[in-house]
């Protein structure tokens, strides 16, 4: 009578058989007391790996998150890797917002300031707006130049150390093409030329784009979490002139998405500018 | 598909952390990458959640060693490293004894081939016969052949060490 192999006992006894292939293991250890004795063993070996394996237990306790936890964290890389299509629905809802929240006046503005003077004729954004007188010359000594590319000379600040506290990441220089081929969304007016974009790794990342308006004026547009945006230091905001003289500064909020303006003109003429924002 | 998962999660978190652990020896990491695998878990959305959740952990542990190997910090065996021993630890001998059995279990199953520990492992963590042959390529009738062989080999290395840690007390 052939004894029964010593992988079928392991297999056996680790409950990997069929029910028919147990039976014919059963009926074969009734009539032999060799293969008892090998199943009695191999039962012992088994215990012994089973409490040699246990010592190797971590002692600590373990750190056991919540589902909700690995949900969330699951949530902020699915966000990441979609980063293109929040972009379009932030777009969508910014538009809703734009409509919904504005004034006539401003929304008139926008009318105006979106049938742009044809290259070569220039207008200043600043004669949008009425309610400010225009600032002297010197304040923007390139404003005469109609010209669409950007303008030698003009001030363009770096953001690398500005911001600090908590949101303190460091500002990175990205080229449009590639911030866009990453899936980030790029806030921008449509039609004025982009001196720089600055991005800063955050919970999502914050981007921050810096366009010159046909006055010569520089305006900064970065959107963002608006949990890390209002940690934002106010030179990363503000920084288009010595302490931000005469900036004026818009944002809006939907959700927990933040967008923010601010350029050296009125605030109306940047609401008008807000309008004409595209985020793709 | 959901409620699947976490159900899986809140049964089987600490046997992966358990088979991290054995592999990279390191709890915190350990945790970090069970964490990994439940969260990539949710992104997949595996048909078999319970294989697919050891298939991945396994995958990350030995990318893990690799690392390690690389970095020469693999296989400081527990027994080479320091012991601390509070004075007023009452414990302190006990300690040094429970960290005696750890290394030579250790020790033990690093002298296993990778896949016998593999396997040996997979088992442990509570895996059938044919998730530990689907996930080691191996035919579900090899498995207890493997297994046969990797336990009587465990018993047998840690027999051995600690048999010589016997001898070594004796003459010291």
């Amino acid at each position: 009578m052939r004894h029964i192999p010593e992988a079928e006992l392991h297999a056996y006894l680790d409950q990997a058989l069929s029910r028919a292939q147990a039976v014919e293991i059963e009926s074969h250890l009734a009539g032999c007391a060799s293969c008892r004795a090998e199943r009695d063993a191999i039962a012992g070996l088994r215990d012994r790996t089973t409490a040699l394996l246990a010592t190797l237990a971590p002692r600590a306790p373990l750190a056991r998150p919540s589902w909700s936890e690995l949900r969330r964290r699951h949530q902020v890389e699915t966000a990441r890797r979609a980063n293109l299509l929040r972009g379009a629905v932030w777009a969508a809802s910014l538009i809703g917002a734009i409509s919904l929240g504005y004034s006539a006046h401003s929304w008139r503005d926008a009318v105006e300031a979106a049938n742009a003077p044809p290259p070569g004729v220039t207008m200043p954004i600043q004669t949008v707006a009425t309610a400010t007188p225009p600032r002297p010359a010197q304040h923007a000594p390139v404003r005469t130049v109609a010209s669409r590319r950007p303008v030698q000379g003009i001030e363009v600040d770096t953001l690398d150390t500005a911001p600090s506290g908590p949101s303190g990441g460091v500002w990175r220089s990205e080229s449009l093409e590639r911030a866009l081929a990453a899936g980030l969304t790029v806030p921008r007016v449509a039609g004025l030329p982009v001196l720089q974009i600055q991005v800063q790794e955050a919970s999502s990342p914050l981007v921050a784009v810096d366009q010159q308006l046909t006055s010569g004026e520089m305006v900064r547009t970065i959107e963002g979490p608006a949990s890390e945006m209002v940690l934002l230091d106010r030179s990363a905001v503000a920084s288009t002139g010595p302490e931000g003289a005469g900036a004026s500064t818009v944002s809006m909020r939907s959700g927990n998405r933040m967008l923010l303006m601010t350029a050296r003109i009125p605030a109306d003429s940047l609401r008008a500018l807000l309008a004409r924002i595209k985020t793709q | 598909m959901a409620d699947e998962l976490e159900a899986l999660y809140h049964s089987t978190y600490t046997s992966v952390v358990r088979f991290l652990y054995r592999r990279v020896w390191d709890l915190d990491r350990a945790q970090d990458l069970a964490q990994e695998v439940f969260v990539r878990a949710m992104a997949h959305r595996p048909e078999k959640p319970r294989a697919w959740v050891f298939a991945v952990a396994a995958n990350l542990a030995r990318d893990e060693a690799r690392a390690a190997m690389r970095r020469k910090k693999h296989l400081t065996l527990l027994a080479n490293d320091p012991i601390v021993m509070p004075a007023s630890e009452p414990d302190a001998q006990e300690m040094v004894e429970q960290d005696e059995r750890v290394a030579s279990v250790h020790r033990a199953l690093d002298e296993l081939t990778p896949r016998d520990r593999e396997v040996l492992l997979l088992w442990d963590a509570g895996l059938s016969y044919p998730e530990i042959a689907a996930q080691t390529d191996l035919a579900v009738g090899a498995v207890g052949t493997t297994l046969a062989r990797a336990r009587k080999r465990l018993v047998a290395v840690h027999e051995r060490l600690t048999a010589g840690h016997m001898d070594d007390a004796a003459h010291s």
